[in-house]
């Protein structure tokens, strides 16, 4: 090794902080008088300089490779949208709200639906042990609520005039959904009033509760809204 | 070889060398996703920084093995330690894009005491100016220099370059140097 060599390994050892006391002591001792001395260490400071850069370039493209192997770019992250774009996208929401609520309240309150929602259907049970029941009267009930659904609500209301007249089985359930179909066809039917009224007025009756139901919803703000 | 705990990358990476690669990488893989999420929760989402998140995470990671190297770290999660060096970056930089956006809390993350290293503060134009010594410098040169200022010994370097001896290498990475400031002479290269 040269004294060139020598001088070189102790310039990188100064720099690297790992002289002894006594050494570094000395040679910043000659670094004070030398300016040749420290302009060579100040070539050696910058060449390390470098090299740390390209170090630090060599494990960054390392890590990026590892990026890709695990092959999940970083999540991104929710932005804070600017100021305009945050009321035009509440705007929206409170469009898409009301349009909700439009929609809800039109499907909840429509004639229709309050008649449709209110509607009592007949279950099998109900005919138990009345077997006599089943073949004529089943199937006008059946009959009856297959036309209610439908939309057909003159039909189904002669079906329940006519249960109504022959016997007094299921008598209040046909009463119910005969007023119900006088509702769907004309909600201020004066024959839809005295019906409900007379269910209202009897305290027995099977559907007085659902009765009591139906004039709290046709008194709503909101029916009123929508039915105006 | 496994690691089961920080001291192993510790002590790994002081090794330097191939022990340090493989380290680094392991303690990588290890610390990202959660180093991430925490370092995501740290700004306040503005348009621009949020790209930059995983860049600056890489480099507070390189900032961090610099100081696990030189013994800037002696203990506590490494995670944290990761995290804390990640925070003081971001802050650096948003004060250069004069943002002040952190979220600030006193955490266990800030127990890093933070300042950029130098490397990392170089201008776009410095940087291309080394790139451009350092393209000049040769691969096999580039390559010694490396090595070297990644810790390999000097008959790792020889074994590598196919060099007959440990003192060939040394006299290899004796003139690589000497050529690589002789570059950056001519390159007025100056900080």
């Amino acid at each position: 090794m040269d004294i060139q060599e020598i001088l070189h390994e102790r310039i990188e050892a100064y720099l690297k902080g790992t002289l002894d006391s006594a050494q570094q002591a000395e040679f910043e001792r000659q670094l004070g008088s030398d300016d040749a001395l420290r302009k060579e260490v100040e070539r050696h400071r910058q060449a390390t300089l470098a090299i740390n850069y390209s170090l630090a370039q060599s494990l960054k493209d390392r890590l990026k490779t590892i990026e890709q192997e695990i092959g999940q770019p970083a999540k991104p992250i929710s932005r804070r949208l600017p100021v305009f774009r945050q009321l035009a996208i509440a705007a929206s929401f409170l469009i898409l709200l009301a349009a909700g609520a439009y929609f809800y309240t039109q499907r909840t309150y429509d004639t229709g639906a309050v008649a449709e929602r209110f509607f009592a259907t007949t279950q099998s049970e109900q005919f138990r042990g009345r077997e006599e029941y089943v073949i004529s009267l089943g199937e006008r009930f059946a009959e009856a609520e297959r036309f209610f659904h439908e939309g057909d609500y003159e039909a189904a209301k002669q079906q329940y005039l006519m249960i109504i007249k022959e016997d007094s089985l299921l008598k209040g359930q046909a009463e119910w959904n005969l007023a119900l179909c006088y509702y769907a066809l004309d909600p201020a039917a004066p024959q839809f009033k005295m019906l409900l009224e007379r269910i209202l007025s009897d305290t027995r009756h099977d559907y007085h509760a659902q009765a009591l139901k139906l004039q709290k919803t046709i008194d709503s703000v909101m029916y009123k809204l929508v039915n105006r | 070889m496994e690691y089961t705990s920080d001291e192993d990358f510790v002590r790994e990476i002081r090794k330097g060398g191939a022990a340090l690669e493989r380290a680094t990488d392991g303690l990588y893989r290890t610390y990202r996703d959660p180093a991430l999420t925490k370092v995501k929760s740290y700004l306040r989402f503005r348009a621009g920084i949020e790209d930059d998140a995983v860049d600056v995470l890489q480099d507070a990671f390189l900032v961090m093995v610099d100081k696990i190297k030189d013994g800037g770290y002696n203990e506590g999660s490494l995670l944290h330690f990761w995290i804390g060096i990640t925070r003081g970056l971001l802050r650096n930089k948003l004060k250069r894009d004069a943002r002040t956006d952190l979220i600030e809390d006193n955490s266990k993350y800030d127990q890093a005491d933070f300042e950029s290293p130098e490397y990392l503060l170089l201008g776009d134009e410095k940087r291309q100016m080394l790139d451009r010594a350092l393209s000049n410098l040769g691969e096999r040169c580039k390559k010694v220099l490396l090595m070297w200022a990644g810790g390999y010994s000097m008959e790792e370097i020889a074994k590598a370059l196919e060099l007959s001896s440990e003192a060939m290498a040394r006299k290899t990475k004796y003139k690589c140097k000497n050529q690589l400031m002789e570059l950056l002479d001519s390159t007025d290269f100056d900080l």
